[in-house]
């Protein structure tokens, strides 16, 4: 503390001597610093300095700055155009991953057009010209989801609507879409009572294409024209 | 390198570059040196990927680590300056006054180099405690305390040489 207290007093003479007060006044002020006053009041002598030439000095550093700077700008210059190249380089590799990458994906879900198989439309009013003179006929006879006799009448009234385009299979080959609820409100109660009562429309299309044949009638292209025309001969048309 | 144009730089060096010689000079006591350490120190600063907040203390520093490794690499040496003497009116009290500079300038180099900094820059380069404080990197008490041992130490050291000067002068008479 005691030392703490010196410094700062001797640092407040050499304060005052500093600013012009006369040595005398300032150890009268501050006796106990009075010898190191001395010493401070010798080191005065080396103060005078000689004129020291800094114009060369200044020369060089200006200069040194300008070729600093100038490697400066060329730096930049080649780092922008390795950083283009770069930029245009990556890009490219992005599309492709981009471009690779979307057609695996839509490929593996199959909604890709050009993998997906292609629909065939083999439900065509000339499959059953003998059953049924209409073409609405064609397109009901199912044997798995019409076994009781009493169906029939209601499937063949549903199916004998006349197809929203939406339905046509050359039009969507994806079943999902075309299988909303929206587009056959009738289809639920009366088409699939029995067979699967409590799956959704989309849900069938998509899960189980072979367990609902007449609602994916793109995924059935062995349907036999005559093998429906004997099992349902005698379909009534209303 | 810090962004200034040529003409801030120049700005700069008129600014800062009569202190730093000084500093150098009273450091090395060598003109040319001194001259030449201080070029040195703005072309490093030149070089010098940062911004500093205190330039001046930032220079003061680049000066200081120069001038350490100038004297690693070379022996102290304190030659007389025959310009300081030539600016003198009397050839019997210049050589006087140039021996007590020399033997000042011997035993301010017995300092550490932290005491020999404050002195240098307190004393000589006529900066405040705060800006020595920056230019160290220590708080102002920090400062007041070197202060205070390099002015003990050099008056330890100048009582240990006057009885010898003492004798010299006697030796002198005497002849």
């Amino acid at each position: 503390m005691m030392t703490r207290d010196f410094n700062t007093q001797l640092d407040e003479a050499l304060e005052l001597v500093r600013q012009g007060a006369s040595t005398e006044t300032v150890v009268r002020a501050f006796p106990d610093a009075a010898e190191l006053i001395g010493v401070a009041q010798r080191l005065q002598i080396l103060a005078p300095t000689p004129a020291l030439s800094l114009a060369d000095g200044r020369r060089r550093f200006l200069n040194e700055a300008a070729r600093l700077d100038a490697r400066r700008v060329s730096t930049v210059n080649l780092f922008g155009r390795w950083l283009s190249r770069s930029a245009f380089a990556a890009l490219a590799i992005a599309l492709l991953v981009l471009v690779v990458g979307a057609t695996i994906t839509l490929a593996a879900g199959g909604v890709f057009p050009i993998l997906a198989p292609a629909p065939t439309a083999t439900i065509t009013p000339t499959a059953v010209p003998t059953s049924s003179p209409t073409p609405q006929a064609t397109l009901t006879p199912e044997p798995s989801i019409t076994p009781e006799p009493s169906q029939t009448p209601v499937l063949t009234k549903r199916l004998s609507t006349p197809l929203a385009p939406a339905m046509l299979p050359t039009d969507k080959p994806t079943m999902a879409p075309t299988m909303t609820p929206s587009a056959m409100p009738a289809m639920m109660p009366t088409a699939m009572p029995t067979a699967m009562p409590s799956m959704a429309p989309t849900r069938q299309a998509t899960m189980m294409p072979t367990h609902q044949p007449t609602m994916m009638p793109t995924r059935r292209p062995a349907m036999q024209p005559t093998t429906m025309s004997t099992r349902h001969p005698t379909m009534p048309h209303p | 390198m810090a962004d200034f144009s040529l003409s801030g730089l120049g700005e700069i060096y008129d600014l800062y570059a009569p202190k730093i010689s000084r500093y150098i000079y009273h450091r090395l006591g060598d003109q040319a040196l001194a001259e030449d350490l201080t070029s040195e120190v703005f072309v490093h600063f030149l070089c010098s990927r940062t911004s500093p907040d205190n330039l001046s203390a930032f220079l003061y520093r680049i000066a200081h680590n120069l001038i350490v490794g100038y004297l690693r690499r070379h022996p102290a040496c304190l030659p007389l300056d025959e310009q300081l003497i030539a600016e003198q009116g009397d050839p019997e009290r210049h050589a006087e006054m140039e021996l007590e500079r020399t033997r000042l300038r011997r035993l301010l180099t017995r300092l550490t180099p932290e005491q020999q900094q404050v002195i240098v820059l307190k004393f000589l380069g006529g900066l405040s405690n705060a800006e020595v404080g920056e230019v160290l990197g220590k708080p102002e008490s920090a400062v007041k305390a070197l202060q205070h041992r390099a002015l003990e130490n050099l008056r330890g050291m100048l009582a240990a040489e006057a009885p010898r000067s003492r004798q010299l002068e006697l030796v002198g008479q005497m002849k």
